[in-house]
């Protein structure tokens, strides 16, 4: 029994990791990854220049592309030796200062530079390249890599892209520009005279909404074992991650170790075949199908597995069909109408107030008092909400907002704050009135003549 | 991991469920952490408290660095990272320093290489605050465990729905949980836990008076404590569902409930004569629930009657000088007519007014849209003592002694000004009446001035 549970803890650990920490495994996208590739081949190789806009969608997979070519380019001497790697990333290298002081340190010429005066970012930029071509016959080539590439752009007056892109269209020194960003419109953010210093070449990575027997397999890949040879495979081309001499590119430091695992044989046939099972059937597929409908990236499903796989443990030691249903009805399900729930009887009926004044005024702005007075109306007459207080009736529209199911107007009203007493600021409604009807619906002991009044405004 | 969770159990009770889902993700720091946690429910439902308590233990238990923190405390960012690289490695004292997020991500790269450090847990409360911090903040969080790769986890507390956070460009996958509102089992049994201390703390509270000691010690009983609770809920649980602040009030107002019985005036089984007694006072400490006004004793007997007519008390026990309550009334009219209805309001010959269907149609207004629940309008002092001037009876000749009484009202803040605070000379300065019309009709009913007949919403 200790010894299953351990082999358990051990499937646990694999997956999980896998799940979370393989960020150099890229699947499809086979011609984007050959392009660019060669693209970065031959800037190590032929000392060519070039620049490129890697565009795709949060969570399908551009950083593991480059991150994946990165891998397998390390397994040649030529491009290790040949080439720089800088890294760089729009939320962290919030100015162009930064982001200098930033290449500097990874193309390790803080002594060079130091002690030294810049008249302009231009110079600067040309001295770090031209430290570089002293050194040999042939320059080294620098790769750099623009993570939020859209937040550069932001830049003043974007001088850093400005004289990236024009370094590596006048061939002073061999460097490429890889841009990462999912705005697809990144283009127009440019200014005309870093355009046209931008060799457009833009790679699209879009996943594919019509492959759902492809979703089903790469689901099955994450969850299955794999044999102590492809682990061991696996464990080689992770190694050559160590070869990044680079403090920021640091992903390799924590990456996926398959080296550390192994499998007993009868283990992990026992284990791959429930998965196999599993995954066949109606309850899986249908959640499966649910999920893909959802959102169709591999990084959705990762975090969807990866809640899947926690749950093990040596009581419920397989996956099963429940559970993924049970955790695909969790991701299904509207936060909104959640927190509603939770509200108290007197703030539903607010709620309730809100929705019929948004009804007949066609989603007129709305204050206080009027909600007040409308909820008034019907606490007269019930007998649930009769002898509410006032104040007690303001602290819950406050809770309401502070919980923003209703907002106030910007601007105007809300923007001089003590001008306006509370009661009389305008809000509007932050909910549909289908979420509030399944509310009511699914609200534990709702008062009978609150339901009634939610389904009819008149009295 | 199973320790930590059933140690947590006992401290939460009814939340065996969530306990163990954080179990299950970070409860062992060997295995791979998700990159962030959005943890979310309403106020009161635990969310700090749990997770406070799973840091503490997993600090003790698996030496893991934990930070936890406090959006609201953090105006800037570096104040922020300030604290967490303080939590994180205290021992290192105020040799940190990160001024931006670059410095402080590079520090924790730093980490990697020391050998005590495992794993790392961040929990920030308020994380709603984090939306209005440096655009990069929230992003980095999300992404931290990738960008510093070391074993990491970010927990965010909130009270919104993840989708509240979402920006232009969108933010990488979180895991989010829902701690639901308790239901009105749950709350009695959260309220009933504390029964034994509530019973001590009685007997202590009767040390001296023997008699009573006896009668407290026969009749405080589990059952007694919870047909209590029972009733106390029955009065509460529609208009606050928020579990501190309904302990809060229910050992406020067991002492009530408490005294007919050491009286010896009604049978502590004697649910029914209880209920009497206890239900006067439940609905009065009803209006004051979130409001913490602490009483005197001698006051607290009796506050359901001053509650009742807190409106009628207060307009009646203000102090105003005769003309000030006439510049009040009049201020109240000038906010709430419009200007160019005042000819015909307070002019005795304002000539006959035509009717045309254009007017009938404009004035057949909703009770919604009237002036009174859409809040006041600003008026000049010119228009202000014109209509005081119309509707006060006898003469008065415009004095300082007058004038001045307006600033009364604007430090009593019963008046505020709109605009043009410092030019009250020239005419240009605005104000409006803050008070409402409850208020109002009380002032009036004292001055004996009928103040709903000049009010336009009510012709």
């Amino acid at each position: 029994m200790p010894e299953e549970n351990a082999d358990l803890a051990g499937i646990r650990r694999f997956l999980k990791e896998r799940l979370q920490r393989d960020y150099t495994t890229l699947r499809g996208y086979a011609e984007e990854r050959a392009n660019v590739r060669q693209l970065l081949q031959r800037t190590a190789e032929m000392g060519e220049s070039n620049s490129l806009l890697l565009i795709g969608p949060r969570g399908s997979g551009k950083t593991t592309l480059i991150n994946a070519v990165l891998a397998d380019l390390l397994a040649k001497k030529s491009f290790v030796e040949n080439t720089l790697i800088v890294h760089l990333d729009g939320n962290l290298h919030t100015d162009d200062r930064v982001a200098l002081k930033s290449i500097t340190v990874q193309m390790r010429l803080e002594n060079a530079a130091d002690g030294r005066v810049f008249g302009s970012f231009a110079e600067n930029l040309a001295f770090l390249l031209q430290c570089l071509k002293a050194g040999g016959k042939q320059s080294k080539s620098v790769v750099f890599i623009l993570e939020e590439f859209d937040l550069f752009c932001a830049h003043h007056n974007q001088t850093l892209l400005y004289n990236l892109f024009d370094v590596s269209q006048s061939a002073q020194a061999p460097i490429c520009v890889l841009g990462v960003t999912c705005r697809l419109d990144v283009i127009e953010l440019l200014e005309k005279r870093v355009k046209s210093r931008f060799s457009h070449r833009q790679v699209f990575l879009f996943p594919n909404s019509e492959r759902f027997e492809e979703y089903v397999t790469l689901c099955q890949d994450l969850l299955t074992l794999p044999s102590n040879n492809s682990l061991l495979e696996a464990a080689e081309r992770i190694d050559n991650l160590q070869r990044i001499r680079s403090d920021v590119l640091c992903f390799a430091l924590n990456h996926f170790d398959p080296g550390d695992f192994s499998f007993q044989p009868r283990t992990r046939e026992m284990w791959n075949k429930q998965v196999t099972k599993v995954l066949a059937t109606q309850q899986a597929r249908r959640t499966l199908q649910a999920l893909y409908d959802f959102d169709i990236s591999e990084a959705f499903l990762k975090n969807f597995l990866f809640r899947l796989v926690a749950q093990l443990r040596p009581q419920c030691p397989h996956i099963t069909s429940e559970k993924i249903a049970a955790l695909g009805a969790q991701f299904e399900g509207d936060d909104k109408i959640e927190l509603l729930c939770g509200l108290s009887v007197l703030e539903l009926c607010l709620i309730i107030s809100i929705k019929h004044h948004s009804e007949i005024y066609d989603r007129d702005p709305f204050n206080f008092e009027i909600i007040f007075a409308r909820f008034s109306k019907f606490a007269k007459l019930s007998t649930t909400m009769q002898g509410v207080e006032r104040s007690i009736v303001l602290k819950a529209f406050e809770h309401l907002r502070i919980g923003e199911l209703i907002m106030p107007l910007s601007g105007g009203s809300g923007g001089g704050v003590g001008k306006v007493q509370k009661e009389f600021e305008m809000h509007k409604l932050a909910l549909t009135y289908g979420q509030i009807q399944q509310a009511v619906q699914r609200y534990q002991a709702l008062p009978t003549e609150v339901a009634q009044w939610a389904q009819s405004s008149l009295i | 991991m199973e320790i930590i969770c059933s140690s947590l159990e006992t401290l939460f009770p009814c939340r065996e469920a969530a306990v163990a889902t954080l179990g299950e993700l970070i409860g062992d720091s060997r295995e791979a952490y998700p990159s962030a946690i959005y943890l979310f429910g309403h106020s009161g439902t635990g969310k700090t408290a749990l997770t406070r308590a799973f840091l503490k233990e997993c600090a003790k238990r698996q030496k893991v660095r934990t930070a936890h923190l406090n959006a609201i405390e953090c105006y800037t960012t570096k104040i922020m990272l300030e604290i967490l690289l303080d939590s994180l490695a205290p021992e290192q004292g105020d040799s940190l320093k990160a001024d931006n997020m670059l410095d402080f991500v590079e520090q924790l790269r730093r980490w990697h290489c020391a050998p005590d450090s495992k794993s790392f847990l961040i929990a920030v409360d308020n994380a709603e605050r984090l939306r209005d911090m440096d655009a990069n903040v929230l992003p980095v969080l999300l992404q931290l465990q990738q960008l510093t790769s070391l074993n990491l986890c970010v927990i965010l507390l909130s009270q919104l729905p993840f989708e509240k956070f979402y920006n232009k460009t969108g933010l990488s996958e979180v895991i989010s949980l829902h701690l639901a509102q308790y239901n009105k089992a749950e709350t009695q049994r959260i309220l009933g836990s504390d029964f034994t201390q509530v019973r001590s703390q009685l007997l202590d509270q009767f040390g001296q008076d023997s008699k009573r000691l006896e009668i407290c010690k026969e009749a405080v009983t589990e059952e007694f404590y919870n047909n209590y609770l029972n009733l106390f809920l029955s009065v509460f649980y529609k208009a606050c569902r928020d579990v501190p602040e309904l302990h809060l009030t229910a050992r406020k107002c067991l002492s009530i409930y408490l005294e007919p019985v050491l009286d010896g005036s009604v049978e502590a089984s004697d649910v029914s004569r209880l209920w009497r007694h206890i239900a006067g006072p439940l609905r009065s400490a009803l209006t004051q629930i979130y409001m913490r006004i602490e009483k005197p004793p001698e006051e607290a007997a009796d506050f359901a009657a001053i509650e009742d007519q807190s409106v009628r008390k207060m307009a009646q026990s203000l102090e105003l000088p005769y003309y000030a309550k006439y510049l009040l009334i009049a201020a109240f009219l000038a906010s709430h007519n419009a200007a160019n209805q005042d000819k015909r309001l307070f002019v005795k010959h304002h000539g006959k007014q035509r009717k045309r269907m254009q007017t009938v149609n404009a004035r057949a207004k909703t009770s919604d849209k009237m002036s009174t629940t859409l809040g006041p309008k600003s008026f000049t002092i010119d228009r202000l003592l014109a209509i005081f001037y119309a509707i006060l009876e006898e003469k008065v000749g415009l004095t300082c002694n007058l004038l001045s009484q307006i600033s009364t009202l604007v430090h009593l803040k019963l008046l505020s000004f709109v605009s043009g605070e410092q030019n009250i000379m020239d005419g240009s300065a605005r104000l409006q009446c803050t008070i409402g019309l409850e208020f109002v009709l009380q002032i009036g009913k004292v001055v004996g001035f009928n103040v709903r007949q000049y009010l336009c919403d009510f012709m």
